[in-house]
């Protein structure tokens, strides 16, 4: 199945989001070969170049390390992947903060909110 | 290799007298590339794939594939997938890769015999005993397991079901070759867009309104191509 | 490339073919039993039933010959100018062996479908008996007689005449393999031309056309005919002493041999006429 896009990131990013997102949740254990281009893009649906595109972006960052014709691996520094996640989860709960604030949620009503939500 | 795969040269082609389809249309398009064609219907698309598979002849201007000017020697390396079904409807499924064999040196039949496996396509049938939407996927099979330089996709996601549009992209997507180019046409601009290196916005008579790459659009233009066709083609 | 042309071309409607040629090799000793038997008793006054059965077989000959000539054109026509169309003009072969192919298709299947014929009707007159002979067939009979008329002439014509004679045949046998090619370019070039004029309705421009042309064509034939006679009597007038004996021979052989020029001419017309249009002017839907 054809992974899914919205309209106003450019493919190219939201691919890299969501490999990213795929890399530090563990579906590619650290170290291991990440599977080809060719692979992925057939997979997502999506052009190869695009997706070599989301591919080299994770490389510049880090995440993903080029070995030449051996193809890609994913890095086995754990701390960059540890730094990375750390970020994913603020980001997510700076998102929720601010969506919370719109909606003029206090932070002690979250709190509690999330207290309960618990037991 | 710095030669366009194809290049278009002031190409004009009138059906009626006074009322051109295609007004010195020019293009150049490199290997490695899935392009698209996007335009209203009635804008030239399937005039100007089918000037360039041989078809139609141009009033004037030039087609020259790979640098050679276009000729049927040229044929062998375009693969052309029209938008109506093209085969002899006697014909089996293994006659017609026979004929494919025979005439095309680059036709990889195994490719094509595995796709149809995989699509659950007897080869002992008779193309009329197949439904509309699995002659398409045999037409696209066949024309997609060609090696050749240029393939002209005219509409192939136009008539079909989701699913079977998901196929078709697949395939294309699977198929892709760094040193072949593919040029599609197509209205459904959203299916297309993931699938697309660069797209041309094409006008009446021919005229490119806007080009440039797909993915790009969003980071440029703030909006998808969806949304970049329907400004430029307000009615 | 004219190989594999030929081969898809050959097969498309050998199907069909064999099917009609079996059936009628297999309905013609019946044909002959159904001849002998009405032969048999001429005598008898009884009504001729075997006649209908076998103008029924006639027919069915001339009805076999027909089929298979409407459908090698309609091959021509939908393989060409239909939604084949796009799969045939975009093979990488030329437009030229493409429809040498079509014209050698037809060409064959004249001469088989004529070779089917000839052993039908040979086959019936091998099984009915030659009343005057005894224990004679027609065929056999048949046979014998041409085979006395050609000894007594070799027998009694000097070496010469016999060279003249084949030099003759041979003129006229090449005249009808040329003239075979002019029918099938004829009606591809009428095809060809049906298509081009009218989008809308080929068929119907294409029979306009061979109409047309049906009706103009023995028109002109008659024309040049009577204009060759009258002229041929004028000469004659003029000129008795060219139309005796040996200038005479020399005459029909010359006229034959223009006769074959002519033929090849036209025919070199219709192929490019229809070529032409096949390369510059095709305008597929």
């Amino acid at each position: 199945m054809a992974w899914s896009f919205d309209a106003h990131l450019p493919v190219s990013v939201q691919l890299t989001e969501r490999i990213r997102m795929d890399i530090l949740g563990g579906k590619y254990p650290p170290g291991t070969q990440f599977p080809t281009v060719r692979f992925l893009a057939y997979e997502a649906s999506v052009n190869p170049n695009t997706m070599q595109k989301a591919l080299v972006a994770l490389e510049d960052e880090g995440i993903l390390i080029p070995r030449g014709t051996t193809g890609r691996f994913v890095t086995e520094d754990l701390s960059l992947l540890a730094k990375k996640q750390a970020e994913l989860k603020n980001a997510y709960m700076r998102r929720a903060l601010t969506g919370a604030k719109a909606l003029g949620i206090s932070t002690h009503e979250f709190i509690s909110f999330i207290e309960s939500e618990e037991q | 290799m710095n030669t366009p795969v194809l290049m278009c040269d002031k190409l004009c082609k009138s059906y009626t007298a006074g009322l051109p389809v295609l007004n010195n249309f020019s293009l150049s398009l490199t290997r490695g590339k899935i392009v698209g064609l996007l335009g209203p219907n009635g804008c030239g698309k399937s005039t100007l794939l089918k000037l360039i598979a041989g078809i139609l002849v141009a009033d004037s201007g030039e087609i020259k594939i790979c640098g050679h000017p276009r000729s049927e020697q040229t044929n062998a390396l375009i693969s052309y997938l029209p938008e109506r079904p093209y085969f002899q409807p006697s014909m089996r499924v293994v006659e017609l890769l026979d004929y494919f064999s025979d005439f095309y040196a680059d036709f990889d039949r195994e490719r094509a015999t595995r796709m149809l496996t995989d699509l659950g396509i007897p080869q002992d049938v008779r193309m009329k005993t197949l439904s509309k939407g699995t002659k398409e996927k045999v037409q696209l099979v066949l024309v997609m397991s060609r090696r050749a330089s240029l393939y002209l996709l005219d509409e192939p996601i136009g008539g079909v079901d989701p699913a079977a549009r998901d196929y078709i992209l697949q395939t294309i997507i699977g198929n892709y070759d760094p040193q072949a180019t593919v040029m599609i046409t197509t209205h459904l601009i959203t299916d297309i867009e993931p699938v697309l290196d660069d797209f041309l916005f094409m006008g009446h008579s021919g005229q490119i309104l806007l080009a440039g790459n797909a993915d790009e659009v969003r980071a440029q233009h703030g909006k998808s191509l969806n949304e970049l066709f329907r400004e430029v083609f307000r009615c | 490339m004219l190989r594999k042309c030929l081969k898809y071309d050959l097969k498309s409607i050998f199907r069909i073919w064999l099917l009609l040629a079996a059936t009628i090799l297999i309905l013609s000793p019946i044909a002959g039993l159904l001849l002998r038997s009405f032969l048999l008793r001429l005598d008898d006054m009884i009504f001729p039933w075997e006649i209908f059965l076998l103008m029924g077989g006639c027919f069915l000959l001339w009805a076999f010959a027909l089929v298979i000539m409407v459908l090698v054109y309609i091959r021509y026509y939908t393989n060409f100018f239909k939604d084949e169309g796009y799969l045939t003009f975009t093979l990488p072969v030329s437009r030229s062996t493409l429809f040498l192919s079509k014209v050698l298709t037809a060409t064959i299947y004249d001469a088989a479908t004529i070779a089917v014929i000839l052993t039908s009707i040979a086959t019936a007159l091998a099984i009915a008996p030659d009343l005057s002979q005894e224990n004679f067939t027609l065929l056999g009979s048949l046979l014998t007689l041409f085979g006395l008329l050609l000894g007594e002439f070799v027998s009694s014509v000097s070496f010469g005449t016999v060279v003249i004679i084949v030099v003759i045949v041979f003129e006229v046998l090449l005249l009808l393999f040329l003239s075979s090619f002019t029918k099938t370019l004829f009606y591809y070039f009428a095809i060809t031309l049906g298509t081009s004029i009218s989008k809308k309705h080929p068929i119907i421009m294409t029979i306009v056309l061979i109409y047309a042309a049906n009706s103009i064509l023995p028109t002109l034939m008659y024309a040049c005919i009577y204009g060759l006679v009258f002229g041929a009597g004028a000469a004659m007038k003029l000129y008795p002493a060219a139309f005796t004996g040996g200038s005479l021979i020399a005459l029909v052989i010359l006229i034959l041999l223009i006769g074959c020029i002519i033929v090849t001419v036209i025919n070199l017309i219709l192929w490019f006429a229809s070529l032409g249009k096949l390369e510059r002017k095709l305008n597929l839907a």
